[in-house]
């Protein structure tokens, strides 16, 4: 076997083509790994933002809860669906939501924000389990208060006993929650006859979430309403349909795969020409090598771990920077909503990039290395 | 005379071509590979630039001054009265005027979906950007069809469907309220390929939506007065049940697309990372190229040649592999969303529909090859002039 120490020097020695084609290399993998993070930290909202126990209902045909719009009757007909957790008063676990987006345009910078608001009655935090006020405290009812998603708050730099301008006027931040990253920290939640009230959608409702006991009966609720046709509605378990949102990334996914694999082939012939400009260099002492021994098959390994040095090198500082970026937060929109999420570097992300660096190596080096196998030992004569 | 000043400038130029391909032609396993390279590299980044290029004109077809978009003030989506119409028409300053109903539909089970407006078809061409051209004949065919629609070119070709064939939809817009149309016509502006027009009155009888409307155009003779306008129309409004905004249409899209910034932001970076790659790719290139020719360099410079011409010829064998495969690459970009679109392939890339490549972006590939084929050069170019006369004799040493 040839010494790997051969390889490691004489990648030392053409240090500045070494770290070019390594760059190369890093290029690729931190790309793949920030556009994958990017879709993985989006897929993630929408997976934390539903609950296997709820069942979200909209009107018929709407895909999305922006464009849903339902009277007092239907939503109090799905209410009665039977499976439905009742609470201490007797009452179903049923949040009757009104979601909106609102545009609101800042005077002095021209600049619009768009707040997403939720209006609710309190049941809504026996349904939404996972949201937690973690400062100051609920909105009242019939105040004009919102507690505002983490998300919404860190982005638009919004502190409790902050005032909220929605609509023509300001409303008063009383508290801030987290949902477990889910797409719910992107909004302002508040009081729904305060909202509706407001913007004049009094008896409207954009969606009712039923809280069941388990997700075997949250997909039995689901089955009784899609046969009800006393009730036309769209009906999905609120992980389906969170589930169904975060398929908009698909394209994107396919996308950052797409683009990562052309990246990588040019990165291969890249690493060939290296490897190929290498073994120009190197032809006499290959054929040493084969007069002092070596068979063909240990040069041409030999040589493919030296491409794969600089894969790993390369792939290594990608892996590196392309780390870098996790937990970095933005937002983006997603159907009709703007969803605040973080980028994320996961396990999985960090195998498929390590994958990708060695297929890239074993490609690029092969063609080089087979070359290097055919040197015979006479050519170290001339 | 000019002539034979011509071939004088000419002929140095063609001089300095042929010695930049023969050179090339020495190590054709690196000149190919280094190629390759910048094709696959310039293929992709041609498909990245025109998502965003596509979009940005999108964006920028209508960013119009004197087009007023009036709207319900806070909510998306928009929805006010119909009634306020012919008092928003009526404010002074106000050229011309339409209105807009979304009808979003699925044309099938498969979920191909498209966007309809129910709009004023009198004026369609004048108040709607990248349609003054449209055949006056579909007008009238529109007024004569009260079922007609108009349908964007993508639609078409993404439904396989002819003109003078019926359809009907499924709509998510207004769910259970499924219309049936007849095409009159292809919308041939790049604007609205995603779009269908039809008649507001089949819309109104159709839907039974009677009392609102989602958007109200205005057209306006200039900014002043556009902006007199827009205030008008806002404090007219100002203690109705639904209060309305109005914006120049440059200022509404401008809303619209920060919706898109991050993803935007994320194609603009993975563009940058694929031309820093390019350049390094054909920086090695040249650098090791460099490294083997020094002895061959330091014969030139016995020979007389100044280091300027070595800088040259090397940066121009940079240029013209750049060049090249960025216009292969473009070029392969471009005939691929072509056949792509055309249905030659025997797969087809409905994402790709969406971002046909230009033809401009030929001429961009090439250009933009050549430039990183420059920046990718220069340092390994300049280092030739530290090539030292006494190096051609290493050899014999």
């Amino acid at each position: 076997m040839v010494p790997a120490s051969y390889n490691y020097r004489n990648l030392i020695v053409r240090w500045k083509t070494t770290l070019m084609t390594a760059c190369g290399f890093m290029l690729v993998v931190a790309a793949l790994i920030i556009m994958l993070a990017f879709v993985n930290g989006v897929r993630t909202v929408c997976a934390e933002s539903g609950q296997p126990e709820n069942v979200i209902t909209m009107k018929q045909g709407c895909s999305d809860e922006i464009l849903s719009q339902m009277d007092k009757r239907m939503v109090s007909r799905i209410e009665a669906t039977p499976g439905v957790l009742r609470g201490d008063d007797g009452w179903p676990l049923a949040s009757r939501e009104l979601f909106m987006a609102i545009t609101q345009r800042n005077e002095e910078t021209q600049q619009y924000v768009q707040i997403q608001a939720r209006g609710m009655y309190p049941v809504a935090l026996l349904v939404h389990t996972q949201v937690r006020i973690t400062r100051g405290r609920m909105f009242r009812r019939n105040h004009r208060e919102v507690v505002l998603g983490i998300g919404v708050a860190r982005e638009h730099q919004i502190h409790v006993g902050d005032k909220l301008p929605m609509g023509q006027l300001e409303w008063d931040v009383v508290g801030i929650f987290e949902a477990g990253g889910s797409a719910f920290e992107s909004e302002a939640w508040c009081d729904m006859d305060q909202l509706a009230g407001h913007f004049h959608r009094e008896g409207v409702y954009s969606s009712v979430v039923l809280r069941t006991a388990s997700p075997a009966a949250a997909q039995q609720a689901v089955e009784y309403l899609e046969n009800n046709r006393a009730v036309a509605v769209d009906v999905l378990s609120e992980t389906d349909y969170y589930e169904k949102q975060a398929q908009q990334t698909n394209v994107l996914r396919a996308g950052a795969i797409v683009v990562s694999v052309f990246m990588a082939i040019g990165a291969v012939f890249g690493v060939t020409n290296t490897m190929f400009a290498a073994i120009g260099e190197r032809v006499k002492d290959i054929a040493v090598m084969r007069i002092l021994g070596f068979r063909r098959s240990e040069i041409l390994i030999s040589f493919l771990l030296e491409t794969l040095l600089i894969a790993l090198i390369g792939g290594a500082l990608g892996m590196l920077f392309g780390y870098a970026i996790n937990g970095l937060t933005l937002s983006t929109a997603l159907g009709g909503k703007s969803v605040a999420f973080a980028f994320k570097v996961d396990a999985p992300i960090l195998a498929i990039a390590g994958v990708f660096t060695l297929v890239m190596g074993v490609i690029g080096g092969l063609l080089p290395a087979m070359s290097a196998m055919r040197v015979e030992p006479l050519e170290a004569m001339r | 005379m000019i002539i034979a000043n011509c071939k004088l400038k000419i002929d140095p130029v063609l001089k300095f071509l042929n010695l930049f391909l023969k050179n090339l032609g020495r190590n054709k396993v690196r000149t190919t590979l280094t190629a390759l390279a910048v094709i696959v590299l310039v293929v992709i980044y041609t498909f990245a630039a025109t998502v965003t290029d596509t979009i940005n004109r999108f964006f920028d077809s209508h960013s119009s001054q004197s087009r007023l978009m009036v709207r319900e003030k806070w909510l998306i989506p928009s929805c006010f009265p119909i009634r306020y119409v012919p008092k928003i028409a009526s404010v002074s300053g106000v050229e011309d005027w339409t209105v807009w109903h979304f009808y979003g539909v699925f044309f099938d089970d498969a979920g191909h979906a498209g966007a309809g407006i129910a709009t004023r078809i009198d004026n369609l061409r004048e108040m709607h950007p990248g349609l003054e051209n449209l055949d006056p004949a579909l007008i009238d065919a529109m007024k004569r069809e009260r079922t007609g629609v108009l349908m964007g070119q993508r639609l078409m070709e993404q439904m396989n469907w002819r003109v003078g064939q019926r359809f009907s939809v499924n709509s998510f817009t207004h769910p259970g309220k499924n219309l049936q149309f007849k095409i009159v016509g292809v919308l041939g502006a790049d604007a609205w390929s995603r779009n269908f027009f039809f008649r507001q009155d089949y819309y109104r009888e159709g839907v039974g939506d009677m009392d609102d409307v989602n958007i109200v155009w205005l057209r306006v003779s200039d900014v002043e007065t556009g902006k007199r306008v827009a205030a008008d129309v806002e404090h007219l409004f100002q203690t109705s049940r639904a209060k309305l905004r109005a914006e120049t249409e440059s200022a509404g899209v401008s809303r619209v697309a920060s919706r898109t910034k991050t993803v935007i932001n994320i194609i603009n970076f993975v563009v940058a990372i694929l031309l820093i790659d390019m350049v390094i790719v054909l920086a090695n290139s040249i650098s090791m190229t460099v490294r083997e020719r020094r002895v061959e360099m330091a014969i030139l410079k016995i020979l007389g040649f100044q280091p300027s011409f070595i800088l040259v010829m090397v940066i121009g064998e940079a240029v013209a592999v750049g060049a090249g495969g960025g216009l292969l690459g473009a070029g392969l970009a471009y005939a691929f969303t072509w056949l792509n679109s055309a249905g030659q392939l025997p797969f087809r890339i409905d994402f790709l529909v969406e971002f046909p490549v230009p033809a401009k972006f030929i001429l961009h590939g090439f250009v933009v090859g050549a430039l990183v084929g420059f920046a990718g050069s220069v340092i390994p170019a300049l280092g030739t002039r530290k090539v030292r006369v006494a190096e051609a004799f290493s050899d014999a040493g």
